[in-house]
């Protein structure tokens, strides 16, 4: 029986007997057990892949959203010729799940072949390297399968596809249902340097990466050449109405250099007529505007282009690389990259007594009509430390003019050790200058406890200590624009896209050296100098007053027979306008013979270049 | 065991107040959840963002009234040839939509037929036919018919209507089928039934368990030898990939249930607040009907998704108290079919959107967006609390 009478003989009403409410009682909690059997799957389903999952929507939701990548700012010598700036190009990229999709699932893909047609007639590309990706990655949503396509390019594709995605007869049917699809673009900027290689080591490099500079300008001021990535994304707002938001990028600000391109490319130009004929290590160029420690060109024999930063043949021969290990390139690729003007310390030589009789006329132990007497060297601390020759009677400005070391033994005899270094860290030797370049050597100098009276008599003729090129150079600017030691630096102004200064680095003057009567004093006795019968005659240019001072460096250990020759000149003597300073490190040299004629010639070189393009007036003989 | 009287507050009103309250409450809340799962949708689709839920907020006025109606009307008058018109309408209305051009497709899946300018969902009024037909067939022939000739009957009721359906929706037949299979478990006492029942439920729930985890490559070549061999088409058996593995395919037939999955996921404890979530931002497809569970889960976490299923299990509990003390049997039986449907349909809805159960596309009682099912459950409902008010009438006869 299914049902049961209630009571006998009442109405014939049927209803359910109690073994049926016993079963609807089990019945519902099964049905609750069973609900709840869900719930504590939800439980575990949330426990283990609940990380995973909101991973996945976040990636969707960058998937739908755009960067809008920032524009690295330019760089630009002093005259706004764009060194280095940033150019629109295109990524291409590939969806092939969109390009394949097949909308029954029965393996036609009716936009394949329309889709390659359009890229191969559009850019070029081989059928099959494209079938290659379709083939490979199937499923893919992101391939990046061309790069650094121009606008033109990218307009030429577009109107291509919408052309045939939209291609109907006159009723508006539409001719093919094929279409173009599931190929994107992605703006990027491409790092271009439209002079090549020059100023390579001084700008440095910037890569796919417009966020990160690699030495140079680029890494020093990379904090104001990047910008911001903007971006672009739907959402709804509160009132349910689809809002677009573009986050416009913020792009970079222009770095405005102190370097003239002109000079720039002349101190290459020269460096590499030189190094074509001649055998070194090293050679530096700093051309700079004495008055304010602006430098105006940086130039050094290690060349790359930055378009091409990883390419070591402006640098190296074929045959070099190709004996090169693994290691040795990357350290090859360094050498190339550094700047040797500030990051190499090495004994200055004899540029540097000019320091000596600066110091000597300063504490006044010397005077300019003080008399020496060289007998072709000193006993120092029981060492005798010898002249290049016995030069008899001399006053102070002859000192200079015949590079005596004994002179400057003298001088340096005169004076205490703390007042000899307290002048050199005025003269910026011994740390940083502070340049707005990344990798400055600081050099060394002697300390209180560590400088022996030999080092006194080495230190006076510029032995015994490393200072950069900048270090030297920047002193020497000092010495001759009155007294004012400037902070060497290269970059004048920050300005935004449209020229609009965000910030102007003026001359920082650190400290005044030495009085205006001393510096003149060593103008004329340089200028004079370039006129004896000294090494330093091979600076001078006709019909201008050019003040120069020759060095031949030994460096150390002494019995290797490596030297360092250098050229430092200004001009005009009375009033100098430029400043150039030339070293050649290790240069080729027979026995204990170093001519330092090389470095003076290059100098002279530059220099006369440089003359009728700046305007120098001709004040000389 | 004695039936249990009512206490005195509940005889005077005799209405089940809880169970109408419930049903209200879940209303709200579907109300609630449609809109924050559509005013995307909607706006993208350029409707305004209140269009779908100023619509079921219609469709719930509709049956809230039909549900009073009914509660407010002796639920016996449907005892009789009435319950045989209703089934009769539903299956006249299920050919019309299967087999002519009244039938209306959306989402590949004809599951509407247009009359009078109005869809309505066929399957929705077919189940109520085939519940209340039952109801009367047993309450009617059940002296006459003894033993499993009464079982097969209330199976052939059901199964004509449900293989109908079977083709463009898949789990309202599944809901139909399991009617008469509860009502013959609570009403049989013949052993060999429930042996019968029991080792068909087994081997149903085995097979699912193989399909579940098989190897997908497998499954696939299986899928294939059905296309080739029986009427079954391999889209019909795709949905068996994808709940085998979800990622399959998961830009094309896995998506929507990867999405889902996701949404659920992302939700943790308390979710990321009422309105809050993102999957409906054009990621879930079918956020307000078929998938809103993803939404809730989403957005309410499981937090939300406990109350809910408490919500139910609280409806079934009333609904099970007004059956064990009904009047009479097609009261009983009726409020049991109900209870059938709504517990199955929930199920299913959770069971699918979870990735338990292959998709077949079903709507959570209640809470989805939908004319036809919301206006219908709420009559039954309503019918349902009738049968609860005949008790306390004789009471007071």
């Amino acid at each position: 029986m299914k049902t049961s009478r209630e009571g006998n003989g009442g109405k014939k009403r049927l209803k359910l007997n109690i073994y049926m409410r016993r079963k609807l009682t089990i019945a519902f909690g099964v049905a609750s057990a069973v609900l709840f059997a869900l719930a504590l799957y939800l439980v575990f389903l949330i426990r283990d892949n609940g990380e995973s999952y909101q991973k996945k929507i976040l990636q969707q939701q960058d998937y739908s959203s755009e960067v809008l990548p920032f524009r690295r700012g330019a760089i630009t010598d002093r005259n706004g010729t764009v060194l280095a700036y940033s150019e629109e190009v295109f990524t291409l990229i590939l969806d092939p799940s969109v390009i394949l999709y097949s909308p029954k699932n029965d393996n036609a893909q009716p936009n394949r072949n329309a889709t390659v047609r359009a890229l191969t007639e559009c850019f070029g590309f081989s059928e099959a390297d494209i079938n290659k990706v379709l083939d490979e990655k199937p499923d893919s949503q992101y391939v990046r399968f061309a790069r650094e396509l121009s606008v033109d390019q990218r307009n030429t594709f577009l109107n291509y596809k919408e052309k045939y995605n939209t291609a109907g007869d006159l009723q508006g049917n539409a001719l093919h249902s094929d279409k173009v699809d599931g190929v994107w673009f992605e703006t990027e900027y491409k790092r271009t340097y439209p002079k090549g290689t020059l100023a390579c080591t001084v700008q440095g490099f910037s890569g796919a990466d417009a966020s990160e500079g690699h030495w140079g300008i680029e890494e020093y001021y990379n904090e104001y050449l990047s910008g911001i990535n903007g971006k672009r994304y739907s959402y709804m707002n509160q009132n349910g109405e689809m809002e677009r938001v573009q986050q416009s990028p913020e792009n970079g600000k222009t770095v405005v250099t102190t370097l003239d391109w002109y000079i720039q490319s002349v101190a290459e130009k020269k460096v590499q007529e030189f190094i074509a004929a001649n055998e070194y290590k090293n050679v530096g160029v700093v051309v700079m505007d004495p008055n304010t420690a602006e430098i105006l060109a940086m130039a050094t024999d290690k060349c790359f282009d930055p378009n091409e930063p990883a390419d070591m043949s402006h640098t190296y021969t074929e045959e070099a690389i190709q004996a090169m290990t693994e290691e040795e390139l990357g350290e090859a690729r360094n050498q190339m990259w550094r700047n040797f003007t500030i990051s190499d310390a090495n004994s200055p030589g004899s540029v540097c007594k000019t320091f000596t009789v600066a110091i000597g006329l300063e504490e006044a132990v010397v005077t300019p009509e003080s008399q020496f007497v060289c007998d072709g060297g000193e006993d120092v601390g029981g060492v005798h430390i010898g002249c290049t020759e016995t030069h008899g009677d001399l006053i102070l400005e002859e000192g200079l003019w015949y590079s005596c070391n004994d002179v400057m033994m003298n001088i340096a005899a005169r004076l205490s050790v703390p007042s000899i270094l307290q002048y050199e860290r005025n003269f910026g030797l011994g740390s940083q200058t502070g340049i707005d370049l990344p990798g400055e050597a600081s050099g060394s100098i002697f300390t209180e406890d560590t400088m022996s009276a030999v080092d006194v008599a080495t230190t006076s003729f510029g032995q015994g200590y490393a200072a950069t090129m900048i270090q030297v150079a920047g002193a020497y600017c000092s010495l001759i624009n009155g007294g004012y030691y400037y902070r060497p630096h290269i970059v004048r102004q920050i300005t935004d896209e449209n020229g609009g200064l965000v910030k102007k680095f003026e001359p920082e003057l650190v400290k005044t050296v030495v009085t205006e009567e001393i510096s003149s004093f060593l103008r004329t006795a340089l200028y004079n100098t370039v006129e004896s019968w000294s090494t330093a005659r091979n600076g001078r240019i006709e019909g201008y007053k050019v003040g120069g001072k020759t060095s031949t460096a030994q460096k150390y250990p002494i019995e290797e027979e490596r030297y360092l020759i250098a050229y430092m000149a200004f001009v005009p003597a009375d009033d100098p306008q430029l400043l150039i300073f030339v070293e050649v490190d290790e240069p080729e040299h027979q026995g204990t013979t170093v001519s330092n004629e090389g470095a003076a010639k290059l100098e002279k070189a530059i220099m006369t270049e440089l003359l009728p393009y700046l305007g120098i007036p001709k004040t000389g003989k | 065991m004695k039936v249990k009287r009512i206490s005195l507050q509940e005889q005077k009103y005799g209405y089940d107040i809880g169970l109408l309250f419930v049903t209200v409450f879940l209303c709200i809340f579907g109300l609630i959840m449609i809109y924050s799962a559509s005013y995307y949708t909607a706006t993208v689709k350029g409707l305004g963002p209140a269009y779908y839920l100023k619509k079921q907020l219609v469709f719930t006025v509709i049956g809230l009234i039909l549900m009073l109606v009914m509660a407010a009307v002796p639920y016996r008058i449907f005892n009789g040839p009435l319950s045989l018109v209703a089934y009769g309408v539903g299956f006249i209305l299920i050919v019309l939509t299967t087999f002519t051009s009244l039938g209306h497709t959306a989402g590949g899946r004809t599951r509407w037929i247009t009359l009078f300018g109005q869809t309505f969902q066929t399957a929705e009024i077919v189940k109520v036919g085939v519940i209340a037909v039952l109801a009367w067939l047993v309450t009617r022939f059940a002296r006459q018919l003894r033993g499993h000739k009464l079982n097969f009957l209330m199976l052939l009721i059901a199964a004509v209507p449900a293989l109908l359906v079977f083709s463009n929706d898949l789990s309202s037949a599944a809901i139909i089928a399991v009617i008469p299979v509860v009502m013959i478990v609570i009403l049989n006492n013949k052993k060999s039934t429930y042996i019968i029942l029991a080792v068909l439920a087994v081997l149903f729930i085995g097979l699912l368990i193989y399909i579940k985890n098989m190897d997908l490559d497998k499954l696939m070549q299986l899928g294939k030898w059905v296309d080739e061999h029986t009427p079954l088409h391999e889209y019909q058996m795709r949905r068996l990939y994808v709940w085998n593995d979800p990622t399959y395919d998961a830009r094309g037939d896995g998506y929507q249930v990867l999405q889902g999955l996701y949404a659920i996921g992302s939700g943790g404890l308390f979710g990321k607040g009422l309105g809050a979530g993102t999957q409906k931002l054009g990621f879930v497809p079918e956020a307000s009907n078929d998938m809103i569970f993803a939404i809730l889960c989403e957005e309410l976490g499981l937090f939300g998704a406990f109350a809910l299923i408490l919500l139910y299990v609280f409806m079934l509990y009333r609904m099970m108290r007004i059956a064990v003390q009904a009047e009479d049997v097609y009261g009983a039986l009726f409020t049991i079919g109900v209870m059938t449907q709504i517990a199955v349909q929930a199920f299913f809805h959770i069971a699918v959107v979870t990735n338990l159960l292959p998709n077949t596309g079903i709507s959570l009682p209640f809470i989805s967006y939908g004319g036809t099912s919301s206006i219908f459950l709420m009559g039954e409902v309503g019918l349902v609390i009738s049968v609860g008010r005949g008790l306390r009438e004789k009471k007071k006869t």
